[in-house]
């Protein structure tokens, strides 16, 4: 009974009265500055709205029946939550990355972190304090929206369940800015990367539907997006029977993707071999496991299951959900694969593969702990489908195993990119990272595609990109599968065979001085 | 009671504290002394729990470092050598998030900010915004929040740089004063004389060894077994200092100005005497001679190569 009610007293200090989500507020509140943005931003819907009013008093020559107006309203109505949207997109990552950058560079976080606090109550209070101010921001259409709900065109429920989804997407943009703000050590690029990795996330569903769509069928992912969550309203999607509630279970994927990168900046903030480690590496297992057998689950259940011969080539919904998780564990691969000698000492290589430091956080137990990953999303995705046919596992075998190829691609050069540009820390090989993957699946993809229409020959702009393999036969994914498998054995070779002649240089050194 | 033992770091091949142990009592102030580079804050760092340690240990009060993480830091108050103050809240709120985040009762929150304030001296200041404070002012305000949830130990590194003397002697008499509320203070610092007036005992530590460590008069009564003594001719230095090179009991010689010998001497108050009396004898105009007093500066030089990692 006392570990409960501890339990609760925790839970309710970390959500409820966390007071880096007070101090944050309060410091966004202060001055002028807030209420100037806030009294333009409200100046500005009331503007729009007059204009909007203009035009159609003017359109018709001052008599507009009341269907129209209702209509048009709609129309301005969804003009209105767009706006928001884009607004909340890049308002919430930068102010996630001001407040977490921000305790970097004064060095406040050493404070916080000496006090008994853990990394979850400092980041739940970061994302708190930027949630309210999305939340006031979101709210603050409400008059706007008003005029809707009394002249007809839109409902309250409709508001209610709009504005809802709304909030939730400020809460996933605010989540999405967590790992890079504390992977950051300037808020400008922090906040330019996380808006890239919002808008990103806010695509990304649009892909996964494409089956769904396909089959004619709606989906979830459809409310987790702004470009689709209109339209996605009062939809349904069928599970075990039941009809869902499509905004109730797009807000759950996105309480989850919430915790996912909740748990990505924890681990960057914590310890190497600290218990906090450890445990958010556990946390982070678990929520693949999670994630992926949610959604895999959906998949089958709203989607006419289609082994192959889909709608993208000769994958399945699964093959290609995979393939787009392999997509997201790829993005935190400069913060798992990378080490330096010059930066944070808790990036000194310590060895290539070592599995038994698997949840350690230091570099030795990247690849370990990555393969723990994929492996978990690989079973998480498939394994609800060994319960069905198993032959229609083996139509997805190639790509699964190029998704696995293309992470390892990645790994490989992260270890590189460390060994090159690790003497400018690990941002240094985190650029190199980044370098090495537009060089090698977008400059090719660029030159071929531009060969190929000046040769007027379209078979030349595919020699390249292995990326392509989701939408290609079988074959063709496997041997793109072994093409980067194979650069990833023998980058990775390269680089270890760098990375301890230089160790040795360093022994040689420090040791013995 | 504090009880280091075997504390060791090391950042790849760089080892920044090897196998560090000491023991420190209720009251006593420590004084932690070391060049840059040496392992101070790394020291300090892992008993504040920013560090996880290679291997050893620390308990405080029977609580283990690495078991009782939480516990520990709910006992430690950390003051690092910058001041990582909120420059947008005021004095107050500043105070009054660490007294939240340190799970000070909020009925007990006013009355404990206002006695922080008050034993920092910055009472009148509690409306004032953080950055607008001057550097002593921020100074103090960090040792307040260090104070807000009445830690056991206190880790001060490097608390007095950037300081004016006046400031510098408020923190003293602060320290002082801390020490006898029976909190432990470790304080690490280059300005030796000023860690003497204040410090029970101190440690050296060079490329992460402790190298000596105890109470200050011990240290120097182990270093100072020789005698320093200045000696002051009429004239002609160098050649008094030659002689005495190969007197007995003469370590070693110094010509420190023109008229002026330093000299390392190895015995007692008879053999100083039979020194004075050949010197004259031998005819060097000996004008005066001083005994001086070896102090922590002295015993650092000594002690320490200068050897950074």
């Amino acid at each position: 009974m006392r570990a409960v009610t501890d339990w609760m007293s925790e839970q309710w200090r970390t959500y409820v009265g966390n007071a880096g989500s007070v101090r944050d507020l309060r410091s966004n509140m202060r001055g002028w500055n807030t209420p100037v943005i806030l009294f333009c931003y409200l100046g500005f819907m009331v503007l729009a709205a007059g204009v909007f009013y203009l035009g159609i008093s003017s359109s018709a020559g001052g008599k507009v029946s009341i269907s129209r107006i209702q209509a048009d309203l709609t129309g301005f109505a969804y003009m209105v939550l767009g706006m928001t949207e884009l607004l909340v997109g890049l308002i919430a990552p930068a102010l996630v990355c001001s407040s977490i950058v921000g305790e970097y560079q004064r060095r406040s976080i050493d404070l916080v972190f000496s006090s008994p606090v853990g990394t979850k109550y400092f980041l739940i209070g970061k994302l708190l304090s930027s949630y309210r101010y999305v939340v006031l921001l979101i709210f603050m259409i409400l008059p706007v929206l008003s005029v809707g709900v009394v002249l007809g065109g839109i409902t309250m429920r409709w508001v209610a369940e709009t504005l809802f989804m709304a909030s939730m997407h400020g809460l996933l943009y605010t989540a999405v800015a967590l790992p890079i703000a504390c992977t950051s050590a300037k808020i400008v690029p922090a906040a330019a990367y996380s808006l890239i990795a919002c808008i990103a996330i806010a695509l990304q569903p649009l892909i996964l539907m494409v089956p769904s769509l396909a089959a004619g069928a709606s989906s979830f992912l459809a409310s987790m997006t702004p470009f689709m969550a209109l339209p996605s309203q009062g939809t349904t999607t069928l599970l075990f029977g039941t009809a869902m509630p499509n905004w109730l279970l797009g807000s759950l994927a996105i309480l989850l993707l919430v915790r996912v990168f909740t748990v990505g900046a924890g681990s960057a903030l914590s310890q190497a071999g600290s218990a906090d480690t450890m445990s958010l590496r556990i946390h982070s297992l678990f929520l693949v496991a999670l994630v992926t057998v949610l959604v895999s689950l959906s998949l089958g259940a709203s989607i006419p299951f289609a082994p192959s011969g889909g709608s993208a080539g000769g994958a399945s919904g699964h093959a290609i959900f995979f393939f787009i998780v392999c997509c997201y564990l790829y993005v935190s691969l400069p913060f798992v694969s990378v080490w330096s000698y010059a930066s944070d000492r808790k990036s000194y290589p310590n060895g290539l593969f070592l599995a038994r430091l698997a949840l350690r956080g230091t570099p030795a137990s990247g690849l370990p702990f990555l393969i723990s990953l994929v492996l978990t999303a690989t079973l998480g995705t498939f394994a609800m489908r060994w319960f069905g046919d198993l032959s229609t596992l083996f139509l997805d075998a190639p790509y699964v195993f190029a998704s696995w190829a293309f992470v390892l691609l990645g790994w490989s050069f992260g270890w590189m990119g460390s060994l090159l540009g690790g003497n400018q820390g690990v941002s240094g090989s985190r650029r190199l990272f980044m370098a090495f993957t537009v060089v090698f699946f977008t400059v090719p993809w660029v030159v071929l595609g531009w060969i190929s229409s000046v040769l007027r020959d379209s078979s030349v702009a595919t020699l390249w990109n292995p990326l392509t393999f989701i939408g290609s036969e079988p074959q063709v994914a496997m041997a793109k599968g072994a093409g980067m498998l194979l650069a990833a054995t023998v980058i990775g070779l390269f680089a270890e065979i760098g990375r301890k002649s230089q160790a040795q240089s360093m022994e040689s050194r420090y040791v013995g001085v | 009671m504090l009880e280091v033992q075997g504390l060791t770091k090391s950042y790849g091949p760089l080892l920044a504290a090897d196998d560090v142990s000491f023991r420190l009592k209720p009251g006593e102030i420590f004084g932690f002394i070391g060049s840059n580079g040496a392992g101070k804050t790394t020291t300090i760092r892992m008993l504040a729990t920013l560090l996880e340690p290679d291997a050893g240990t620390a308990t405080l009060n029977g609580m283990d470092l690495r078991r009782d993480t939480m516990a520990i830091r709910k006992a430690i108050g950390y003051m690092p050598d910058f001041f990582g103050l909120y420059d947008d809240v005021k004095v107050w709120e500043y105070l009054d998030f660490f007294a939240t985040i340190y799970r000070v009762p909020q009925r007990d929150r006013k009355a404990v900010i206002g006695n922080v304030l008050e034993l920092v001296n910055l009472t009148g200041k509690s409306l004032a915004m953080a950055g607008s404070l001057s550097r002593g002012m921020q100074q103090r305000l960090a040792l307040a929040r260090c104070l807000i949830h009445d830690p056991t130990l206190l880790l001060l590194d490097e608390p007095a740089s950037g300081l004016d003397p006046r400031a510098r002697a408020e923190l003293k008499d602060l320290i002082l004063e801390l020490g006898q509320m029976g909190k432990i203070v470790i304080v690490s610092s280059h300005i030796l004389p000023e860690l003497a007036a204040f410090c029970n005992s101190v440690g050296i530590i060079e490329r992460g060894r402790m190298i000596a460590c105890g109470a200050v008069e011990d240290i120097v009564a182990g270093i100072s077994q020789n005698r320093v003594l200045e000696l002051r001719f009429l004239g002609d230095a160098p050649a008094a200092s030659m002689w005495l090179h190969n007197r007995e009991n003469v370590l070693d010689t110094q010509l420190t100005g023109e008229r002026t010998v330093r000299l390392d001497f190895q015995g007692g108050d008879e053999e100083q005497a039979t020194l004075v009396a050949e010197i004259i004898q031998e005819g060097y105009p000996l004008v005066s001679l001083r005994e001086s007093a070896v102090d922590l500066e002295d015993v650092f030089l000594k002690v320490t190569t200068g050897a950074v990692n």
